[in-house]
């Protein structure tokens, strides 16, 4: 319905967009299907699973239940900004070494809220990560490795405290 | 997954939201979306004019008076659980804010939004009627008050009119002796199946002067248990027998379905009032041997 179609503008991975969409493309869609940025997943479509978390003005939401229209000014992030020149992130690095995943259809939403709960943060306990990752559906794992893998990189940030 | 094709509004004043919800057609109001969207991803909603609240800065405040804690409602449920002094004056509220939903939702879900959604297994409406908070409404008319638990008239289904936004809460502050707060749900971040909350202050460390019990998820709509209230105030600490007064079964006309039948959610109302009953013990037991 392009009479609907709404201006709006915002950041995503340090790019300026100034798009004009139809309201109800999500972004979870604009960003898979008008960017072709496809490391973001599609999985529930309700906000359950969270394969589809991404950043907003830093803070991981699921892209599943936001208009694009509904960022206007704001910045967007997504599982493409964490590599620099193909070099992996020390958090995807973790992941890689500990083999913090199977089949990776939930590691791009996992990595997102991960790289949210580590900025700026002094301490963390596992408790806080176990918390954390429940916010999202691994089928694969048991989520074992995906545990070790983000207190190791915990470790190597030297803010692990351990509660177990 | 796509909803139906609708027109988006995003004003930035609140008399302007108040206007456009009054004259477009099938409008409705978005806060954080986070049970709209799935619901208009579903077709379950269908509107043809969305309005966004999230650019009227007006309803975004918490301020903490000295009597209560004002909430804007486009206030995230993230934003106030990291309110640093929530946790001194309403402890219950940000111990309750950590099991609405996830991380992830909380940052975008809203306090009006989730207290407007009124889902019956919300812990948002739970906590304002357990609370006795405020619900100021405006519309073009003017504004008006409402109490929590008339706020809160049958599932899904505030006692708002269409042309009004909830804009702001007041949240009282008093000084409880002890508070529990305890949710039963098949995982963590799930819809409750049975919520319950008490607080309770002591007269002379030893016989209730006031205390309040609430379950969410049983009914309806969250509600106070009023007569098992009536029943504990002026009971001396050594003649409680909560196992006694709670009787195993409760016999509210609970909701039922395939998953939870009704006599079950009764069962675990009884359990999780016991627990939250207990709780508010352990912690007034603590405070007062803090203070000698």
């Amino acid at each position: 319905m392009d009479s609907c179609s709404t201006k709006v503008m915002f950041m995503l991975n340090d790019r300026k967009l100034n798009v004009e969409i139809d309201p109800r493309i999500t972004l979870l869609e604009f960003i898979r299907n008008h960017e072709n940025l496809t490391g973001t997943h599609a999985g529930c479509e309700h906000g359950v699973c969270g394969a589809c978390t991404v950043l907003v003005d830093g803070k991981a939401v699921r892209s599943c239940l936001l208009f694009a229209v509904q960022l206007n000014g704001q910045n967007v992030e997504t599982v493409e900004s964490l590599a620099e020149n193909n070099t992996l992130s020390d958090l995807q690095r973790n992941f890689w070494e500990y083999h913090g995943l199977q089949c990776g259809f939930c590691t791009a939403g996992i990595l997102m809220s991960l790289t949210e709960f580590f900025r700026g943060r002094s301490e963390c306990t596992e408790t806080e990560i176990r918390e954390l990752l429940s916010g999202h559906l691994c089928r694969c794992t048991g989520y074992t490795n995906i545990i070790r893998a983000t207190i190791a990189h915990a470790r190597d940030q030297g803010i692990f405290c351990d509660d177990s | 997954m796509k909803p139906y094709p609708f027109a988006y509004h995003r004003p930035t004043n609140l008399a302007e939201a108040l206007n456009k919800l009054a004259k477009l057609p099938n409008p409705k109001i978005i806060a954080g979306g986070q049970s709209l969207v799935p619901m208009l991803n579903f077709r379950v909603a269908q509107v043809d004019n969305l309005i966004d609240l999230s650019e009227i800065d007006e309803i975004k405040r918490i301020e903490n008076k000295s009597q209560y804690f004002y909430v804007g409602s486009m206030v995230s449920q993230r934003e106030l659980s990291d309110d640093p002094i929530l946790e001194k004056y309403l402890p219950i509220f940000k111990f309750a804010l950590s099991h609405v939903g996830h991380a992830q939702t909380r940052n975008r879900g809203t306090i009006g939004g989730s207290l407007c959604h009124l889902d019956p297994s919300a812990e948002l409406p739970l906590l304002a009627i357990a609370l006795e908070a405020e619900l100021y409404v405006s519309s073009s008319e003017g504004s008006r008050k409402i109490p929590a638990n008339e706020f809160a008239e049958y599932m899904l289904s505030p006692s708002i009119e269409e042309d009004e936004i909830l804009t702001h809460i007041k949240i009282p502050i008093k000084s409880w002796s002890g508070w529990g707060f305890t949710e039963y749900s098949r995982r963590h971040g799930d819809f409750a199946i049975v919520a319950a909350v008490c607080m309770i202050k002591w007269s002379e460390k030893t016989t209730i002067e006031e205390i309040v019990l609430a379950a969410g998820g049983l009914c309806e709509v969250p509600f106070r248990l009023t007569e098992l209230e009536r029943q504990l105030i002026g009971c001396h600490i050594d003649q409680i027998d909560i196992n006694e007064v709670v009787p195993e079964k409760l016999d509210f006309d609970a909701l039922d379905d395939p998953f939870v039948p009704a006599w079950y959610r009764n069962r675990i109302a009884s359990e999780a009032i016991k627990t939250v009953f207990s709780q508010s013990l352990r912690r007034s037991q603590k405070a007062s041997s803090a203070n000698g």
